[in-house]
C-alpha cells in the first residue's frame, strides 16, 4: 500500500465485486463528459480523480491517431508476439511467420536460414552492442548481427528450443528463458543452464526481469528473484496454482514491481503480491509510457491502462482490433506500439478530437463561428451550438432556413447568413431580415465582415453588399469587383476592404476600387482566404497556388516547395500566441510566426522549409475532408483551441508544445538502379557509359506517421536546387552526361525542417568511348588518314585514266597513222600519178587504177577493223580456230576448197589485239592464194608446238616468183605488212613459194608471255 | 633512162607509196626513179649505189628514223639534195631532218604538182618548204631543247608510267626521275604531266 500513492486504488481494493467496480468506472466517466469534451474515439484515460477534486488538466483525454498493419502490409504473420526498436530506431517485430523490421513505412521481411525448426519468433531484445536477441518457439535462440545469423540450440547447451523471454542484464549477461529452464549466455556460443539446482528450483521462465536492485526476477511456473551472489528468494502469489503461472514481470519507474499472471494482475506490497482486481484475464503483456501510464494486455479482455491511480479498459468501439494484446512497446517518440492476433497497432496521441453531430446527416456542414462567451456555432444542415463538448441544436428565432454562417458583431449582435434566404441580424431578440435584391446583391451569403466604421460587409455567391445605418451598398461585377463569386472578406489597418473572389482579388477603399500590383498578381487566383497578421502583414490564402504574404508592397509566395503541406489553402488563422493555423482540404497544419515571418529571399533560402505542424486525425476520423471557402471555416475560441469543420464532425484542437521528441528522420540510400540492374553501394558508384537511366531509392526511418516525413534531393553537378519528394521515394534521372556527380538526398520532419539527416553517394557517369578526348583525336587522326588515303587514290586513279585514256589515245593514232594515213597517203599518190600518166601510158595506169581500187578497198577494211578493235578494247581472249573457220566461210567460193586442219587442241585463245594480228596475217595470206595462185584449194594449218602456235596457209598454185619474195615492189603488197604484224606479237614471218607447187606462209607466234597493252614495250 | 633525167631514189616502208610516187616521178619527162628503199639501212645501201640526184625521204621507217638516214647520206655525199616526204610529225622532226642536212620538206598527200615543184626546186639547189613549215620552225620557241634523256622521261610518261616506273624503266633513281619531269615541264611551259605528253606530241618531241 505504501506505493500506492493514488487513493483512488486502495479505494478500489475495497469495491468488492469486481462487475461493480467497472461499472463505477464507466460511470465516472460518464459523469467526467458533462464537464470536459469528450472523446467519442480515443482511448479515453478520464481520471476519476477529477471528481475527487484533482486539477482538471490531469484528467484530459487523450486522443489517438490508429494506424494498422497486417499481412497485406508486408507482415510475415498478423499474430505480432514480440516488439523491440532497435538502436537505429527501426523496430523488430517478432511474429508466427518469423522476423520483420519496420521503418515506419516499409516492412521487410528478414530471411530466416533454413533449416530452422520454427519460424515462430517469440521474444526479442536487443544487446548491448546494439545486435538482437530473437527466441523462436521451438528453433532455439538466434543472434542476428546485421544480415549475419547464428544459430544457437541443443548444439550450444540450450536443452529447450522454446525461447519464451530474454533479458541482458545491466552487467551485459543475457538469460534466456525457456519452456524447460532458465539458461545464461556463457562466450559467445554456449548457453548454460542455472535452474534446477540447490539454489534455483527446476521451472518453466516465461518473464525475466531485472530490479533496480540488480536483483533478477525469473517468472514462470514459479516466482523467484535472484540475488547477484546466486541466491534467490521464491515469491507466492495469490490465488490458486492455474493461475499464479508468470507471464510478464515489469518493474514501474516508482519501483513497484508488477506481474502479469494467468490469474490477472499483481503487485508487490510490502514483500507480498496482491491482486489488483479487476482484472482476471490472463496478463500477457506489461508497459509503462513515459507518461507513468501502466498499459495492461491481456489475452482476451483488451487493453487496460492505470493511469493516475485509475484502471480503465480501453473499450473504444473498433480501436483495438482483437481483445488479446500480445507485446506492447513503446517507441522513441511516445507512440504506443501493440502487437496483437490481428497485426500490429500503432497509436499515436493527437491533440484533435472530433465533436460530433447529433444527427449523421450534419456532418456535411459548412461553417464554425463563436462567440465570446465561448458559445461555438456549427452552421450544417442544421444549426448547432457546442457548449461543453457537446453539440445541440441551437434555436435562434428565426425561420426555419438552412443556415451557412453565424456572425458575432462586436456589440453581440448576430448576423446569421442563410442558403438562398439572405441575413437575419438578430439583437437583443429583434429579427431584422435583409435579402436581395432590396439590400443584397445575392441571398447565398459567403462572409461577413464588421469593419471599423461599423458597417456590415456581406459576401455572397453574387458580389458583395455593405449594409450600414444609412443603407445598403453594392458592389458588383458591373460596379468594379474582380468577379462576382465572392469567397472572404478582410479590412487591413488602413481600412482597406480586401474581397477575395473565385477569380482575382478586389480592393475597397472608401467605396472605390484600387488597382494595385496584388491586385494585378493575383488577378486569376482563387482566393479563399485572408488574414491580416499581428504584424501587419497580409496573407492571401489561394485554392490552387498555396499562400501569398503582402508586407510593406512585396508579394512572397509560399507553396509546398517551402514546406507548406498542401498549395491549396481553405482557411488561414492566427491565434493568440501567433501561431499560424492553415487547412486545406483534408489537412490541418500550423506553423510558428517566427517561421512565417522570417525574412525570406527564395533564390538565396532555396532549401530553407517553413516548419509546418500536421495535425493527425484521431481514430475514427482518418481521412477527414475540410470544408472551406465559406466563411469562417475555422475558428480560434477565447480559450485558444481551433475549431474546423470536417465532413466526420467538428475538428478540435487542443494545441500543446508542438515541437516532436525523438530522433528526427533517419534516411538511407537503398538502392541504385542502372537501367533496372538493382546495386547497393556503399562509398561511390561508377556508372558505365551505356546506362542510361538512373534511379535512386531512398527510404527513411521514421516511425510517426509519414505524412510529416519529407524527402529532399538533389544531384550535385546536375540539379541547382533541392526537389522535394513528399510522394515518392525515388529519384530518376536519364542520360547524364559523362562527369562527376553527388546524390544527396535528405530528410526531414516538417515540423521541424532544420533537423536534417542527408546520405549522399559520389558517382561517376564514365563517358562512352566515343566521349573520350583520346576518341576525337583518333577520330581526327584517322579523317587525315583517310583524307590523305583519298587524295593518294584519287591521283593513282587520275593516273591510271590518263595512261587508259594515253593508251587507247595512242592505239586509235597508231592504226590511223600506220594503216589508214598511210592507205589514204598511198591512194593518194597513186591517184596523183594516174592524173599524170593516164594519156601517155593506158597499161599503167590501169595497173595503178586497180591498186588504188584495192588499196581503198583494203583501207575501209582496215578503218573497219580498227573501229572493231575499239569495241573490243578489253582483251577479251579469242578463239583463233573459230575465228579462222568463220573466216573461210565468209569467203568460201565454189571453185575453191578451204580446209581448216587443227593439231592438238580445238580451242586456241589468244588477246584480242594478238589475235586481230594474226587474223589479219591469216586473211592476207588467204587472200593473196586466192588472187594470185590460182590454186583451187587453200589449206589453213594451226600446231601448237611447244608454247608457240604455228600457223600454216598453203596454197598449190603458181607460187610467187622469187624476186617478189625478196622484193615485193610489183604486186604482192601484203608480205611486208604481214611480217610486221607477226613481229608485233613477238612472232615470225615465213613465206616459201615455188613454181607451180604453191605458196606455204607459215607464221608463230608464243601463245603465252607476251606483254599486254604496252604500246611501245 | 635517158643521162639527163634527174635520178631520184623514193625510200618508204610504203609499197603502195613509193609505187605511187614512183609512177608520178616516172611520168616527168626530166625525171626517173633511180631505186626504191623500203629501210634506213636500205636507203643507204641504195643511195650507195645508184647515187641519185636526189632522195625522197620518208622518215618513218621499221628501222629507224629517216633522220637518221639523212644523216648518213649526207655523211656519204655531203651535196647529197634530199626532201623529206612524211606525214606531218612535229616541228621537232622538221627541225631535226632540216639540220640533218634535207633541203626540202614535202608532206604526204600534197598534189603531184606541188611535188614536182619542190623536186625541181630542190634540183635547182634552192630550199623548199611550205608556208605551214617555215611557220613551224619560226614558232618553235628557244630553249625547248629536251635532252635525249629527258625526252626518254616524256616519252615514258606519254605511256602513262609512274615516275617510279620510268626510274625501273631507265634504271635510274626515281628522284632523277622527279627532276626530270620538272625539267621538262618548265621547258614545255606546261603545269602537269598530261599536258607534258600534249605538247610533246605536237612539238614531235615523242611520237605515236
Amino acid at each position: 500500500m505504501r506505493d500506492l500513492r493514488v487513493p483512488v486504488v486502495a479505494d478500489m481494493r475495497d469495491l468488492k465485486p469486481a462487475r461493480s467496480s467497472l461499472y463505477s468506472l464507466r460511470k465516472s466517466a460518464a459523469k467526467c463528459a458533462r464537464f470536459f469534451p469528450m472523446t467519442m474515439l480515443a482511448a479515453v484515460v478520464a481520471g476519476l480523480g477529477g471528481l475527487r477534486g484533482q486539477g482538471p488538466q490531469n484528467t484530459l483525454p487523450v486522443s489517438y491517431a490508429r494506424a494498422i498493419w497486417r499481412v497485406s502490409d508486408g507482415l510475415p504473420e498478423d499474430t505480432v508476439q514480440a516488439l523491440v526498436q532497435a538502436p537505429d530506431g527501426r523496430l523488430w517485430i517478432g511474429s508466427t511467420g518469423g522476423l520483420a523490421t519496420f521503418d515506419g513505412a516499409h516492412i521487410r521481411n528478414f530471411a530466416l536460414p533454413q533449416p530452422i525448426s520454427a519460424n515462430s519468433a517469440f521474444s526479442l531484445a536487443i544487446s548491448h552492442d546494439g545486435t538482437l536477441w530473437a527466441g523462436t518457439e521451438g528453433g532455439g535462440l538466434l543472434h542476428i548481427s546485421g544480415s549475419a545469423i547464428k544459430v544457437l540450440f541443443t548444439e550450444s547447451g540450450l536443452t529447450d528450443g522454446f525461447v519464451r523471454t530474454l533479458c541482458e542484464d545491466s552487467r551485459g549477461q543475457l538469460w534466456v528463458g525457456t519452456d524447460n529452464g532458465l539458461f545464461r549466455l556463457k562466450g559467445n556460443d554456449r548457453l548454460e543452464r542455472v535452474d534446477d539446482t540447490a539454489a534455483i528450483p527446476s521451472m518453466a521462465v516465461h518473464s525475466i526481469m531485472e530490479d533496480r536492485d540488480g536483483r533478477l526476477w525469473v517468472g514462470g511456473s514459479k516466482l523467484v528473484a535472484i540475488r547477484r551472489d546466486g541466491s534467490s528468494q521464491p515469491y507466492t502469489l495469490p490465488g490458486a496454482y492455474s493461475a499464479t503461472r508468470v507471464k510478464k514481470i515489469l518493474q514501474a519507474a516508482d519501483g513497484t514491481v508488477w506481474v502479469g499472471t494467468v490469474g490477472g494482475l499483481a503487485k508487490l506490497v510490502d514483500g507480498h503480491f496482491e491482486r489488483v482486481p479487476p482484472i482476471r484475464a490472463t496478463v500477457r503483456s506489461l508497459l509503462q509510457t513515459n507518461d507513468g501510464s501502466l498499459w495492461i494486455g491481456t489475452i482476451g479482455d483488451g487493453l487496460w491502462i492505470l493511469r493516475e491511480g485509475q484502471l480503465t479498459k480501453v473499450n473504444e468501439p473498433g480501436l483495438l482490433p482483437s481483445t488479446t494484446i500480445l507485446s506492447i512497446l513503446e517507441d522513441n517518440y511516445g507512440q504506443v506500439w501493440i502487437g496483437t492476433q490481428v497485426g500490429l497497432l500503432r497509436l499515436s496521441s493527437t491533440p484533435v478530437t472530433i465533436v460530433p453531430l447529433p444527427d449523421p446527416r450534419d456532418s456535411d456542414f459548412e461553417t464554425i463561428s463563436g462567440d465570446s462567451s465561448g458559445k461555438i456555432f456549427v452552421a450544417a444542415r442544421n444549426l448547432f451550438t457546442i457548449v461543453g463538448g457537446v453539440a445541440a441544436r441551437a434555436r435562434l428565432g428565426i425561420p426555419d432556413v438552412t443556415v451557412r454562417n453565424v456572425f458575432t458583431a462586436q456589440d453581440g449582435t448576430l448576423w446569421v447568413g442563410t442558403d438562398g434566404s439572405g441575413v437575419y441580424r438578430i439583437h437583443n431578440g429583434q429579427v431584422t431580415h435583409y435579402s436581395a435584391p432590396e439590400q443584397l446583391t445575392n441571398n447565398f451569403i459567403r462572409a461577413f465582415l464588421e469593419s471599423h466604421h461599423r458597417e456590415m460587409w456581406i459576401a455572397t455567391d453574387e458580389g458583395v453588399s455593405v449594409l450600414t445605418s444609412r443603407g445598403a451598398t453594392k458592389f458588383t461585377e458591373a460596379s468594379g469587383l474582380a468577379y462576382f463569386s465572392t469567397r472572404c472578406l478582410v479590412e487591413d489597418r488602413e481600412g482597406i476592404i480586401w474581397v477575395g473572389t473565385d477569380r482575382g482579388l478586389s480592393a475597397i477603399k472608401d467605396g472605390a476600387f484600387l488597382q494595385n500590383d496584388t491586385t494585378r498578381a493575383l488577378a486569376h487566383e482563387k482566393v479563399w482566404s485572408i488574414l491580416e497578421d499581428r504584424q501587419g502583414a497580409l496573407w492571401f490564402g489561394t485554392r490552387d497556388h498555396g499562400l501569398f504574404r503582402l508586407q510593406s508592397g512585396s508579394l512572397q509566395q509560399y507553396t509546398v516547395d517551402q514546406g507548406l503541406t498542401s498549395n491549396s489553402i481553405y482557411q488561414l488563422l492566427q491565434g493568440a500566441d501567433g501561431t499560424f493555423w492553415i487547412t486545406g482540404p483534408n489537412v490541418i497544419a500550423s506553423a510558428p510566426e517566427r517561421d512565417m515571418n522570417a525574412p525570406w529571399d527564395a533564390s538565396k533560402d532555396a532549401s530553407k522549409r517553413l516548419s509546418v505542424a500536421v495535425y493527425g486525425m484521431p481514430y475514427g476520423a482518418e481521412g477527414a475532408q475540410l470544408y472551406g471557402g465559406r466563411e469562417p471555416a475555422g475558428y480560434i475560441a477565447p480559450d485558444g483551441s481551433v475549431w474546423f469543420p470536417t465532413n466526420q464532425g467538428v475538428a478540435h484542437v487542443i494545441p500543446r508544445e508542438t515541437s516532436v521528441s525523438g530522433p528526427s528522420p533517419r534516411v538511407a540510400l537503398e538502392s541504385v538502379e542502372e537501367d533496372g540492374r538493382v546495386l547497393s553501394p556503399t562509398t561511390g558508384l561508377t556508372v558505365p557509359a551505356n546506362v542510361s537511366r538512373l534511379i535512386f531509392n531512398f527510404s527513411a526511418v521514421y516511425l510517426r506517421p509519414q505524412n510529416q516525413l519529407h524527402f529532399r534531393y538533389m544531384l550535385e553537378s546536375f540539379d541547382t536546387t533541392w526537389i522535394s519528394s513528399t510522394s515518392t521515394e525515388k529519384a530518376t534521372y536519364t542520360n547524364l552526361r559523362p562527369g562527376h556527380y553527388r546524390f544527396r538526398v535528405q530528410a526531414y520532419d516538417s515540423s521541424r525542417p532544420q533537423a536534417v539527416d542527408e546520405v549522399s553517394i559520389d558517382l561517376q557517369q564514365t563517358s562512352h568511348f566515343y566521349q573520350m578526348l583520346w576518341f576525337y583525336t583518333l577520330c581526327a587522326l584517322l579523317l587525315g588518314a583517310i583524307g590523305l588515303l583519298t587524295y593518294r587514290m584519287r591521283v593513282r586513279q587520275l593516273h591510271g585514266r590518263f595512261a587508259a585514256v594515253m593508251e587507247e589515245r595512242s592505239r586509235l593514232a597508231r592504226e590511223m597513222h600506220d594503216t589508214i594515213i598511210q592507205s589514204c597517203t598511198g591512194v593518194s599518190a597513186l591517184l596523183e600519178a594516174i592524173a599524170i600518166t593516164a594519156e601517155s601510158k593506158p597499161e599503167v595506169n590501169r595497173e595503178l587504177l586497180t591498186l588504188a581500187r584495192q588499196q581503198t578497198r583494203q583501207t575501209i577494211e582496215t578503218a573497219r577493223q580498227v573501229v572493231w578493235n575499239i569495241r573490243h578494247t578489253t582483251e577479251n581472249d579469242v578463239d583463233v580456230v573459230a575465228a579462222i573457220r568463220d573466216y573461210t566461210v565468209q569467203i568460201a567460193r565454189e571453185d575453191v576448197r578451204f580446209t581448216v586442219e587443227v593439231e592438238g587442241p580445238q580451242e586456241v585463245c589468244l588477246p584480242a589485239s594478238t589475235a586481230h594480228e594474226l587474223l589479219m596475217t591469216v586473211r592476207e595470206a588467204v587472200y593473196n592464194a586466192l588472187q594470185h595462185s590460182g590454186s583451187d584449194r587453200i589449206g589453213v594449218t594451226l600446231r601448237q608446238q611447244g608454247s608457240d602456235l604455228e600457223v600454216a596457209i598453203r596454197d598449190f598454185g603458181t607460187g610467187v616468183p622469187e624476186p617478189i619474195l625478196t622484193h615485193p615492189i610489183d604486186g604482192h603488197y601484203g608480205i611486208i605488212g604481214m611480217r610486221e604484224r607477226m613481229e608485233k606479237v613477238d612472232g615470225t614471218f615465213h613465206i616459201t613459194s615455188a613454181p607451180g607447187s604453191g605458196t606455204t606462209v607459215q607464221v608463230q607466234l608464243p601463245l603465252h608471255g607476251r606483254k599486254r597493252g604496252g604500246l611501245w614495250a | 633512162m635517158s643521162a639527163d633525167k634527174s635520178r631520184i631514189l623514193i625510200v618508204d616502208d610504203h609499197p603502195i607509196m613509193r609505187f605511187g610516187i614512183a609512177a608520178i616521178v616516172n611520168a616527168q619527162p626530166d625525171m626517173t626513179v633511180a631505186g626504191q628503199a623500203g629501210s634506213c639501212a636500205e636507203a643507204v645501201r641504195v643511195f650507195r649505189e645508184v647515187r641519185p640526184d636526189l632522195v625522197l625521204m620518208d622518215l618513218r621507217l621499221p628501222d629507224g628514223s629517216g633522220v637518221d638516214s639523212i644523216r648518213a647520206i649526207r655523211a656519204l655525199a655531203p651535196t647529197a639534195r634530199i626532201v623529206v616526204l612524211t606525214t606531218y610529225e612535229g616541228d621537232e622532226d622538221i627541225h631535226q631532218a632540216l639540220s640533218a642536212g634535207a633541203t626540202g620538206y614535202l608532206i604526204k598527200g600534197m598534189s603531184h604538182s606541188a611535188l614536182i615543184q619542190a623536186l625541181h626546186r630542190v634540183l635547182a639547189g634552192q630550199r623548199f618548204l611550205p608556208p605551214f613549215v617555215t611557220e613551224a620552225l619560226s614558232s618553235r620557241a628557244p630553249g625547248t631543247h629536251l635532252s635525249p634523256r629527258e625526252q626518254q622521261v616524256l616519252q615514258l610518261m606519254f605511256g602513262g608510267k609512274s615516275n617510279r616506273e620510268i626510274a625501273e624503266a631507265l634504271e635510274i633513281k626515281e628522284v632523277t626521275v622527279k627532276s626530270h619531269v620538272s625539267v621538262i615541264l618548265m621547258r614545255l611551259d606546261v603545269s602537269d604531266r598530261t599536258q607534258a605528253v600534249v605538247e610533246g606530241l605536237k612539238r614531235g618531241l615523242i611520237h605515236l
